[in-house]
């Protein structure tokens, strides 16, 4: 039967050689590869694949099995259907003949793959192929399907044959039932063969069935049984079947029950735990209650007590393994029962296990896994059983209160587990177990969280005795998951005065004299804790202020700790935020207590000085703000001088350190002096106040803040990050609604924007800038002012005739023009007299134009400025006044272009994510311009229409929509649209 | 049930089985206690040897009614420094786009893990924000700079 290959090789020796070679050391795999897929690509494949399956040679014949599936794959169109009959055939004879030979399971299974393919490409029924297979091996030859009428019944026919022969129908029946689970039964052809396979129910039932009930019966054929049992489990579930098919399908369930008995079977627990596992997480309706009752009774059996014993002893052999993960599935799927039956003795111990395995002593991967699951479940329990309360609302059932205790238990269960070791041991631990570790602990966390809805503070209160205990006798890791346990609670609780009680006896006690107190060394691990127990509580020290010095105390012991110190500052930042006013007299304090950390992490060190600037802002005089002010400034003075004399030393990067520190330090206290947020504002006093900031006390103090901000970015312009934090300070004033030390005249922006466009900063430099003086412009509190009307005309001067020169270069900065942009567009709602300011009207078409044509460039930030600018400028026309003439006038020149900009993008040009930006001056221009029609009908007949694919009649049926929209949400759809169809068909997929 | 609520359970399980280390993602609670399914409080650290390393950035992913059709909104609280996220904290990933990569198969866990890859590999074809996206193209150093300094202000516990 060997066919010449294409090489001209014919004989079978040769093929053998071939398909050897591949396993020999050294052998050139890719080259082999090649020969071998020539082979079976060519139309001689299928002798190639019949001749290989001849041979000797246990890689042959699987070669020989696996290229039938290939080309069955590949070339099934080519066959006639008496040639796919007549393969069928052929692939059962060898299997029969292979079967007979005893070959290995291998080549076995790789023979049923390949009957399941052609089963799968064939339209040719194949009904009750399961029977088919199974009367050929007790007939020893192929029998023809009609002969199969006149074998003995299904049940009969299974007695005769050998295990080899068992076990090949069954993992046939296995790969023919999960290859069909994956076609989609909706399509008709896969609807074809769901349809066959279901035809064999009726002889896989007892097939199984007979051998999982006898005892004699070899335990790897029961293995196979119970496999494929499980993938017609999987396909029930899987499989979108009729309903009529289902009530077949249903039929499986008698099966189950026989299985159980096999979980004491030592050589099948494995494959029967697999199957309990896999159809409890993934299917577990499928198994009735008496499965569900069964499963309890085993783990409450003396063989259960062993696996239990092995888990907790961290003796983690697969059976074990195996077993905990049979008990888990359970718990999950079965977690309704467990919390319900409360009178179940048997469910009541499997809960009992369940506690047990929270506390398994050892730290051993698998042992940390075993808690983390049992935390797992109970996080699952504590759900249901909040899930059911809110449900139930007042028709509470008893055994809702039954859970609570549960609950209570396993916290206690589990916080015995997170309490960090004795260091010897955890010095033993390499990078793996302390990430499970701290897994742990944050699945600890979730638990404890989900609790509180039923254990409301019964948890808080038992986690704060346990933490008062620890402290009295000392035990800092007993102490240390006391305190974790309370900061887990924070988000539910720290609100709430009904913690103060509990919190005031930890904060009484000597918990921050110890946490000090360096005779005792404590571990850092648990004044870290404690530093977290005080951040998440701040609003307790707010409403219990008498704590506020020990604990900020506390804190400000942390600002020289290398990772710590944020931390602490950030809380010292929201407890001086929040209780300001009670902090007053301490605010020397504080301030002494800064100064020895002027060594300290900058990101530390501003946040302090902002944090004690907030306690300023409360000070009830100005005169007292200015002095403790003058102290706060004086610092920041200290690191600007230490930056210059670095910069002079030409030691940059300690300039550019202490520069920063000295410029971010000034923004702080700026934020820190901004009005709490909550803050009345009284618009009587507001009008009266008296203001130290008019006087030369106060304009010294500005002068001050003005130096070192002048001083720092001149010396390191070259800077971005300079620029940015000098910024910074400026905008620190402009949110103020009263005068304050920030509160700069709006010449100190003009100065800067001048000083920043004509000295040569980066472009990024220059960008910060502009966009600082866009945030000043856009305000509207003081934009009718003279002095910000005056400041308004100055900058957009600097702005023009940096777009001036920009215009001029072969390629202007696109973030800068951007920035310019963005900022005529933020001067338009205040500032529109000074935009047409008359210094600026020769230039201010070299604007307008430069924002048209950025429309058309691929350029993403400027064209999204000019689009926005856009939309906000061609609103202004309706001003009656002199401004509104000159908005109509620039309109009549700008607008036909910018239509044409529009449309030029809107029919193809945009790229997808620029069309709902796009369609912003679109709609505006459509509500707002009158003209708007008669400019977009001519841009849309323009050569501006870049596409062929769309007509000019479908263009003026777009253009009625879009003015019938009136400028409404769905113009964005409407240019999508036209955008698709210019863009043509291979666009859908953004529709 | 819904859909979108029997979807998101379904998550929270999956999400409990096995998640990435160093990543958190939990639905919210309501003032009284409830689970608000609808909305979820995210860690997403720092990948390992990127310049993220070492922080942990908290998002909420905030599910629409007619999740999984539509993808969830994934917003950074505060708003995070980097050229894929808009002013507002939200995250400008293909994945979340309906209308671009968005797929109803995906998890959370997957789009957690793309919102890490894009930490540190941001998109430079889609902009969300002009001061990171600017500074990313014209000054890689200062842009450097500033990330590790965000990550100082947010590290991982």
């Amino acid at each position: 039967m060997a066919a010449p290959g294409p090489n001209g090789s014919t004989t079978l020796a040769d093929h053998e050689n071939l398909v050897n070679s591949l396993y020999q050391p050294g052998a050139d795999v890719p080259k082999i590869n090649a020969i071998l897929t020539r082979y079976q690509r060519s139309q001689q494949g299928w002798q190639f694949a019949d001749q290989l399956l001849h041979s000797n040679d246990d890689k042959a014949r699987f070669f020989g099995a696996l290229t039938f599936t290939i080309k069955i794959n590949t070339d099934w169109s080519t066959l006639s259907d008496e040639d796919a009959a007549a393969l069928r055939q052929r692939l059962l004879t060898w299997l029969v003949r292979l079967v007979q030979a005893r070959d290995g399971p291998v080549v076995i299974r790789k023979v049923c793959s390949a009957l399941v393919a052609q089963f799968l490409k064939s339209w040719t029924s194949w009904d009750r192929c399961l029977r088919h297979l199974l009367c050929c091996f007790a007939a020893g030859r192929v029998v023809g399907v009609e002969e199969t009428l006149q074998f003995h019944p299904t049940n009969d026919i299974f007695l005769k044959l050998n295990s080899l022969e068992l076990k090949t129908s069954l993992w046939f029946m296995t790969t023919l039932v999960e290859e069909v689970g994956k076609t989609n039964a909706k399509n008709s052809q896969a609807h074809h063969y769901h349809r066959q396979v279901l035809l064999n129910l009726q002889d896989t039932i007892p097939l199984i069935h007979v051998l999982l009930k006898n005892p004699k019966v070899d335990n790897e054929i029961v293995e196979e049984a119970i496999k494929c049992f499980q993938a017609w489990v999987n396909y029930a579930h899987g499989s979108l079947v009729s309903d009529a098919s289902r009530d077949g399908l249903e039929n499986l369930k008698y099966l189950a029950p026989l299985l159980l008995q096999k979980l004491v079977n030592e050589n099948l627990f494995e494959v029967t735990v697999e199957f309990f596992t896999d159809v409890l997480v993934n299917f577990p309706a499928f198994f009735d209650s008496s499965i569900y009752a069964s499963l309890a009774s085993m783990f409450t059996s003396p063989v259960a007590t062993v696996y239990f014993s092995a888990l907790k002893a961290g003796q983690g052999n697969e059976e074990a393994q195996d077993f905990s993960r049979l008990l888990f599935a359970y718990g999950d799927a079965a977690v309704q029962d467990l919390a319900q039956n409360v009178h179940d003795h048997r469910l009541q111990l499997v809960l009992d296990h369940f506690l047990d395995l929270l506390d398994a002593p050892g730290y051993d991967e698998a042992e940390l896994q075993i808690c983390s699951q049992a935390i797992e479940f109970w996080q699952t329990y504590t759900e249901f059983a909040t899930d059911s309360l809110f449900t139930a609302g007042e028709n509470r059932e008893p055994w809702m209160d039954v859970t609570k205790d549960h609950i209570a238990k396993a916290l206690q269960h589990s916080w015995s587990k997170i309490r960090p070791p004795n260091p010897e041991v955890v010095a033993s631990w390499n990078s793996e177990t302390r990430v499970d570790f701290r897994s742990l602990r944050q699945d600890f966390t979730d638990l404890v969280q989900a609790s509180f809805t039923l254990l409301g503070l019964a948890a808080f209160e038992h986690f704060a005795q346990l933490a008062l205990k620890s402290l009295s006798s000392r035990s800092w890791y007993d102490l240390e998951a006391a305190l974790f346990g309370l900061n887990a609670l924070s988000d539910s609780v720290a609100e709430d005065s009904a913690s103060d009680e509990a919190l005031s006896k930890i904060f009484r006690s000597s918990l921050f004299r110890d946490m000090m107190d360096p005779t005792l060394t404590v571990p850092l691990q648990a004044q870290v804790t404690a530093l977290g127990t005080i951040t998440n509580y701040t609003s307790f020290f707010e409403r219990q202020t008498e704590f506020l010095p020990d604990m900020l105390g506390f804190l400000f012991t942390f600002l020289g700790h290398p990772t710590l110190a944020i931390v602490a500052a950030k809380a010292i930042w929201s407890t001086c935020s929040s209780c300001r006013k009670h902090l007053i007299p301490q605010i020397n304090e504080f301030v002494k207590a800064y100064e020895p950390h002027s060594q300290t992490d900058p990101g530390v060190r501003e946040k302090i000085v902002g944090a004690i600037a907030m306690i300023v802002q409360a000070l009830p005089s100005d005169e007292e703000k200015v002095n403790s002010l003058s102290t706060l400034i004086a610092f920041v003075e200290r690191d600007a001088d230490y930056c210059y004399v670095m910069r002079i030393a030409n030691r940059t990067e300690e300039a550019l350190n202490s520069g920063l520190c000295a410029l971010r330090s000034l923004s702080s206290i700026g934020k820190g002096l901004q009005m709490p947020d909550e803050a009345v504002i009284d618009l009587e006093i507001e009008g009266n106040l008296s203001n130290s900031w008019v006087l030369p006390i106060g304009q010294d103090l500005q002068a001050r803040v003005k130096r070192i901000l002048h001083a720092v970015t001149g010396h390191l312009s070259f800077d971005n990050a300079i620029i940015e934090a000098g910024c910074q300070v400026l905008r620190t004033g402009y949110k103020e609604t009263a005068p304050g030390l920030f509160v700069l005249p709006p010449e100190v922006t003009v100065d800067f924007v001048a000083w920043a466009c004509g000295s040569g900063l980066s472009q990024t430099g220059v960008t910060y800038v502009l966009e600082t003086a866009t945030a000043m412009l856009a305000r509207k509190r003081n934009a009718s002012t003279p002095a910000m009307s005056n400041a308004a005309s100055k900058i957009w001067n600097v702005v023009l005739r940096l777009i001036k020169v920009s215009s001029k270069e072969p390629i202007a900065d696109p973030e800068v023009i951007a920035s310019c942009i963005h900022l005529a567009e933020k001067m338009i709602p205040h500032h529109l007299q000074s935009f047409f300011g008359p210094e600026n009207l020769d230039i201010l078409s070299d604007f307008f134009a430069l924002s048209i044509s950025f429309l058309m460039t691929p350029e993403i930030m400027p064209k999204r400025a000019a689009g926005s600018f856009w939309a906000v400028f061609v609103q202004r026309h309706e001003l009656g006044d002199d401004i509104g003439g000159k908005v109509h006038m620039a309109m009549q020149v700008y607008g036909p272009q910018l239509c044409h900009a529009l449309v030029r993008n809107i029919s193809g040009e945009a790229a997808r994510s620029e069309l709902d930006m796009l369609s912003l001056p679109l709609k505006k221009l459509v509500f707002a311009e009158p003209q708007a029609k008669a400019w977009l009908s001519d841009a849309l007949e323009s050569n501006s229409f870049v596409s062929d694919r769309v007509d000019l009649t479908t263009r003026r049926l777009w253009l009625q929509k879009i003015l019938g929209l009136r400028g409404g949400a769905q113009t964005n759809l409407a240019v999508k649209e036209l955008w698709m169809s210019c863009y043509g068909s291979n666009m859908e997929y953004a529709s | 049930m819904s859909l979108c609520q029997n979807r998101l359970q379904e998550e929270r399980k999956q999400w409990r089985r096995d998640h990435p280390f160093g990543f958190f993602a939990k639905p919210a609670r309501t003032t009284s206690g409830i689970l608000d399914l609808k909305k979820w409080e995210c860690g997403v650290p720092g990948k390992d040897k990127t310049l993220w390393e070492g922080g942990l950035f908290k998002l909420d992913v905030l599910f629409p009614d007619e999740y999984p059709t539509k993808p969830p909104k994934c917003k950074f609280v505060p708003p995070l420094f980097h050229p894929n996220v808009y002013p507002s904290g939200t995250v400008c990933l293909s994945i979340l786009n309906e209308e671009e990569g968005w797929k109803p198969a995906i998890t959370i866990k997957q789009i957690l893990l793309g919102i890490q890859d894009l930490l540190n590999d941001p998109n430079p074809d889609s902009p969300a924000q002009a001061e990171a996206y600017n500074l990313f193209k014209k000054d890689r150093e200062a842009y450097n700079k500033k990330i590790k300094h965000i990550v100082k202000d947010n590290p991982a516990p």
